[in-house]
């Protein structure tokens, strides 16, 4: 078992700057979303998208080992998800610009109601689901594995290992975004944040959608 | 308005100095083009500075480089064949563009990392070959050589490219022609009265902010996915994938053709993440528009013909800078019935629209050189 541990968490720590790559560009601009400005909240915020990260990295590690016998996964699974959290990042950059808060069509009040609650723990696993190269090496290791136990444990440790760096960045990243509060206000900052994240999620549609049509 | 300089020799030696960049910049390979550019070039900062139309003559020299561009494009295409440039653009970077590698014979169109390598006229055209001779730079030679002579413009001109030098300004300028306008685009928009009763419809903070937006995504992504930053920038980056290059044709005609057209606005301008670049450095720019309040009767006749919506009456009464968006294209200047507006060395008093405007002519004639020998070596070949 210890073994194990360690061999997850060397491939998390080596992981780590690639899963920081992939991540960041949602992160980045979804903690700039927040009201509140405050590191702790950052830092629950961070915590809570990893936790999601690691529940999906557990998810696909028992489902590579016990379901498929094999790190081939659907050429369908990655564009969807892709899409999925593409109209996330849309709705929830639609939002942070205000543009359901007047409406009241059923539409705008739905999309009000879904966006209503910050869903940092399902973006994790949405993200989570997409999976990188290092990933891709871990699910690869999970086949040799004989028992669900073991399998949990090697992507627990792997997920944490490669959470560090994002954690520790997006706590400092919410450090540099309070200074750039403080220059040219939250509002403006939530207003960039909400762009980018629809801009984001566009262009993730496209992959999703392009990948779909490539499967 | 006033002609920008008072006395014609003054005119006469700025047109010299400009010829003369002229000359010597395209004289190699070919010494009677230097001759011809160097004395069209003159003439035209003659016109320019001694005109009271200076707006109309930068829009049909803008209209002019932008036509050449896209015409030698469709050159190169034609020369290559459609199959063959596809493949080109798909191999360019693992083929031809490698570090420090001596490129000759491939490129009809050199790397837009290389653009500052020919601006800085580091590169040789080879007309035997009909290609450029280019030393690809290294990974820290592009960043410098890319990133010292972009930031040298933005600190000269600020978005004043977006008005003088680029191409995709170049070609929503052609559609801003004429005075109707079809689309109001009220939801973009928001309404603000002064308190003289001026009322004018301002766009919404974040219709403005969209090409921040955008800037921002390219930057991370760029970062993130370590890509080089200005490939995303490269209609060659588009052909690659070439469902990107499709998108990318919507949205030139949505932004740079049919909204220009309708609104008379220049939306591309707006929501081009490398004019936001610009932008971020026309605060700081040496050449800067600025409205003499003593002079200025508050007609507004500036805000109604401003294209970018950058000059407002705010502006004016806190006797501010137009803003972020400002593209120096005059249009404020030509419309002010006082001449209350000019082109002002930084927050000083001097005026210096002579040397803004010899100043942009020569770096249009360094920039297009491009495709002007395009023009001049293949077009003649394509055609037979």
């Amino acid at each position: 078992m210890l073994s194990l541990i360690i061999t997850g968490m060397s491939l998390g720590f080596s992981a780590g700057t690639s899963c920081t790559a992939v991540c960041f560009p949602i992160l980045i601009p979804y903690l700039a979303s927040d009201t509140s400005t405050r590191i702790l909240g950052s830092l629950k915020t961070v915590l809570l998208f990893s936790a999601g990260r690691l529940v999906s990295y557990m998810a696909l590690g028992v489902g590579v080992a016990f379901l498929l016998g094999s790190a081939d996964l659907s050429p369908l699974m990655v564009p969807l998800v892709t899409l999925i959290l593409s109209l996330v990042l849309v709705l929830y950059g639609l939002n942070t610009l205000g543009a359901f808060n007047t409406s009241q069509k059923p539409i705008a009040r739905a999309c009000r109601g879904i966006t209503s609650r910050r869903p940092h723990f399902i973006m994790g696993m949405l993200v989570g689901l997409r999976p990188c190269i290092p990933l891709i090496a871990a699910l690869m290791y999970t086949v040799n594995l004989s028992g669900v136990l073991d399998v949990v444990v090697f992507m627990l440790f792997f997920g944490i290992a490669s959470s560090i760096l994002i954690i520790i960045f997006g706590v400092a990243g919410r450090g540099f975004l309070n200074l750039l509060v403080n220059r040219i206000g939250l509002d403006r900052i939530r207003r960039l944040s909400g762009l980018v994240l629809v801009i984001m999620g566009a262009i993730f549609m496209l992959q999703a959608v392009g990948g779909i049509i490539n499967a | 308005m006033k002609p920008a300089v008072k006395s014609k020799k003054r005119a006469l030696i700025a047109a010299v100095i400009v010829g003369g960049f002229g000359l010597w910049w395209y004289f190699d390979p070919f010494p009677w083009l230097g001759a011809v550019v160097g004395i069209l070039a003159g003439l035209f900062v003659y016109y320019l500075l001694t005109s009271s139309r200076m707006e109309t003559g930068r829009r049909l020299f803008f209209i002019g480089l932008n036509l050449m561009v896209i015409a030698s494009i469709v050159v190169v295409i034609a020369q290559m064949g459609w199959g063959t440039f596809l493949r080109w653009a798909d191999i360019h970077e693992k083929e031809y563009y490698l570090q420090g590698q001596t490129s000759s014979g491939t490129q009809s169109f050199p790397c837009t990392r290389d653009v500052p390598q020919v601006w800085l006229g580091k590169a040789a055209y080879l007309d035997y070959a009909s290609s450029w001779n280019i030393k690809f730079p290294t990974t820290l030679g592009a960043f410098l050589i890319t990133l010292v002579p972009y930031i040298a413009i933005g600190l000269l001109f600020g978005r004043g490219v977006c008005g003088w030098l680029c191409p995709f300004g170049g070609l929503t300028e052609i559609f801003v022609t004429g005075k109707k306008v079809r689309w109001k685009l009220d939801a973009l928009k928001r309404k603000v009265s002064t308190k003289s009763g001026f009322s004018y419809a301002g766009l919404k903070e974040w219709v403005k902010d969209t090409k921040y937006g955008l800037l921002i995504t390219v930057v991370l992504l760029s970062i993130f996915l370590s890509f080089p930053l200005v490939c995303v920038f490269c209609p060659v980056f588009w052909l690659e994938p070439l469902f990107i290059l499709w998108i990318m044709l919507a949205f030139i005609i949505v932004f740079a053709v049919i909204m220009p057209f309708m609104t008379k606005r220049r939306w591309w301008c707006l929501i081009c993440p490398i004019g936001a670049c610009f932008g971020l450095v026309n605060r700081i720019s040496f050449f800067r528009i600025r409205v003499d309040k003593n002079k200025c009767i508050k007609c507004y006749d500036c805000v109604d013909e401003c294209r970018m919506y950058t000059i407002t009456p705010e502006t004016i009464e806190k006797d501010k800078n137009p803003g972020d968006d400002c593209t120096r294209c005059g249009r404020c200047m030509e419309a002010c019935p006082e001449d209350a507006i000019d082109i002002y060395f930084m927050d000083t008093g001097k005026k210096v629209r002579t040397a803004f405007i010899a100043l942009t002519i020569i770096a249009a004639l360094s920039l297009y050189i491009w495709f002007v020998l395009i023009m001049v070596d293949i077009f003649p070949k394509v055609i037979g």
